[in-house]
């Protein structure tokens, strides 16, 4: 019995395979996903998704969003995934100074900017960090 | 009679008109492309959210207590008009405010929202009530709608508004784009909302499979209906204004196609008459000149 994943993303359906289990960032840490798992649906933390297949893994970092699993299947819905496997960990460090940057100048003109922004650049943040540290492990 | 003179800077003028026109024709073409495919690529996303809420509610009605999917009594109506900021693309704008004023009493309390500079211009003038007007760039940007979200969630749940509609012109194909009303706010049935992404994208919505399990929720149940009701209104804000987007480049990339096409006939019909006018020109001299020759 295996698991199908399905990553969705705003820009389509970026991943839609058959795997043996995934781990996932959820919202109160890391948890593994196994084949015949109870119907659930959680909220997900930017970090590291892993997809193991048979014989090999692959990784993803992803944004915040939900995962839903029914029926053996793994729906995770979120705002961006990248394959770190194809990631370039330069790109990602420019990615991440230009994220950090934005929320700096957006902190110091803090009236001018809403709240909701401030927080949304937060997430880029975080996403790109998290993009970083699951590349530097692998 | 014109003269050989203006007629001649007349038919350059109608020229660099339509090479004007002609341009615009195919930036628009190729705006229109792009918004196209974002819309087609966001379905998956949209259909998915929506899964999602309809398994929320299959938990029982108390589980998804929020005001964006609680039925309220409608006092005060809430419809964004989306329109566009330029104008010379067709009847479009107008046809949103026929629509308007074709399907909205006058003695109805209305609250309306307007998006692009044409449709606040029209709305106005037509005395409608207009509580704030947004812009939004061709390349729609997904934070450019932050401020609009924004307004629009603390207006509904401020009871400023009761329910939360959209008007656009709808793309149905390149020619014809049909101004339609689109319920957002409260959203009460995620069943027949699920029908209706399904059949736009052509699936069978019976294709979907429910896990008859009860489904557990992490971290609670209160997070994730917070969470997915703003992702719920900015994703259906965001769809309509991509979906807006594409009919005005369409409905643009048609009226500029007809300008090009007048233009051409004009300068055609305008070279004839140039032509026609040298041609008496040069028989009149040649009458002329054998009349002289005679003379001798």
């Amino acid at each position: 019995m295996a698991l199908l994943l399905k990553i969705v993303t705003p820009i389509g359906i970026t991943l839609e395979k058959e795997v043996t289990s995934v781990v996932l960032p959820a919202s109160d840490g890391e948890i593994e996903i196994l084949p015949g798992h109870l119907p659930l649906l959680t909220i997900i933390q930017p970090g590291e998704l892993v997809a193991k297949g048979t014989n090999a893994q692959e990784n993803f970092a992803i944004d915040f969003g939900f995962a839903m699993i029914s029926n053996d299947t793994v729906f995770v819905l979120t705002d961006e995934s990248l394959n770190i496997d194809e990631a370039d960990l330069n790109e990602i460090e420019k990615a991440e100074e230009r994220a950090q940057k934005a929320l700096e100048e957006a902190r110091t003109k803090r009236e001018i900017l809403d709240p909701a922004e401030i927080e949304k650049l937060d997430a880029k943040v975080k996403y790109q960090m998290a993009k970083k540290l699951a590349k530097m492990r692998h | 009679m014109k003269g050989v003179k203006e007629i001649r800077s007349r038919i350059k003028a109608v020229n660099n008109t339509a090479k004007i026109t002609r341009a615009m024709q195919l930036v628009a073409s190729s705006k229109m492309k792009k918004a196209q495919q974002l819309a087609l690529l966001g379905r998956p996303y949209m259909l998915l959210l929506t899964e999602i809420a309809e398994n929320l509610s299959k938990l029982g009605p108390s589980k998804l207590r929020h005001p964006f999917f609680e039925r309220r009594e409608v006092k005060t109506r809430g419809i964004v008009a989306i329109g566009t900021d330029r104008g010379l693309c067709g009847a479009l704008n107008q046809n949103i405010l026929k629509f308007i004023n074709a399907n909205i009493a006058r003695n109805e309390n209305v609250k309306f929202i307007t998006i692009g500079k044409k449709a606040m211009q029209l709305i106005s003038l037509a005395k409608w009530t207009i509580v704030a007007n947004f812009n939004v760039s061709d390349r729609t940007d997904y934070c450019e709608l932050v401020p609009i979200v924004e307004f629009l969630k603390n207006a509904y749940l401020a009871n400023e508004i009761d329910s939360l509609e959209v008007i656009f012109a709808q793309y149905i194909n390149p020619l014809i784009q049909e101004p339609i009303n689109q319920h957002i706010l409260p959203m009460l049935d995620f069943h027949s909302e699920l029908e209706r992404l399904c059949k736009n994208m052509h699936i069978n919505s019976g294709e979907i499979t429910y896990d008859q399990r009860p489904m557990l929720v992490e971290p609670n149940v209160g997070s994730v209906v917070a969470m997915l009701s703003q992702m719920f209104l900015s994703q259906n804000i965001y769809r309509v204004i991509l979906e807006a987007k594409a009919s005005e480049h369409s409905s643009r990339t048609m009226a500029m196609r007809g300008a090009t096409d007048n233009a051409e006939t004009l300068s055609k019909e305008l070279s004839l008459e140039h032509n026609k006018l040298r041609q008496a020109a040069i028989t009149n001299e040649i009458i002329e000149i054998s009349a002289a020759i005679q003379g001798l």
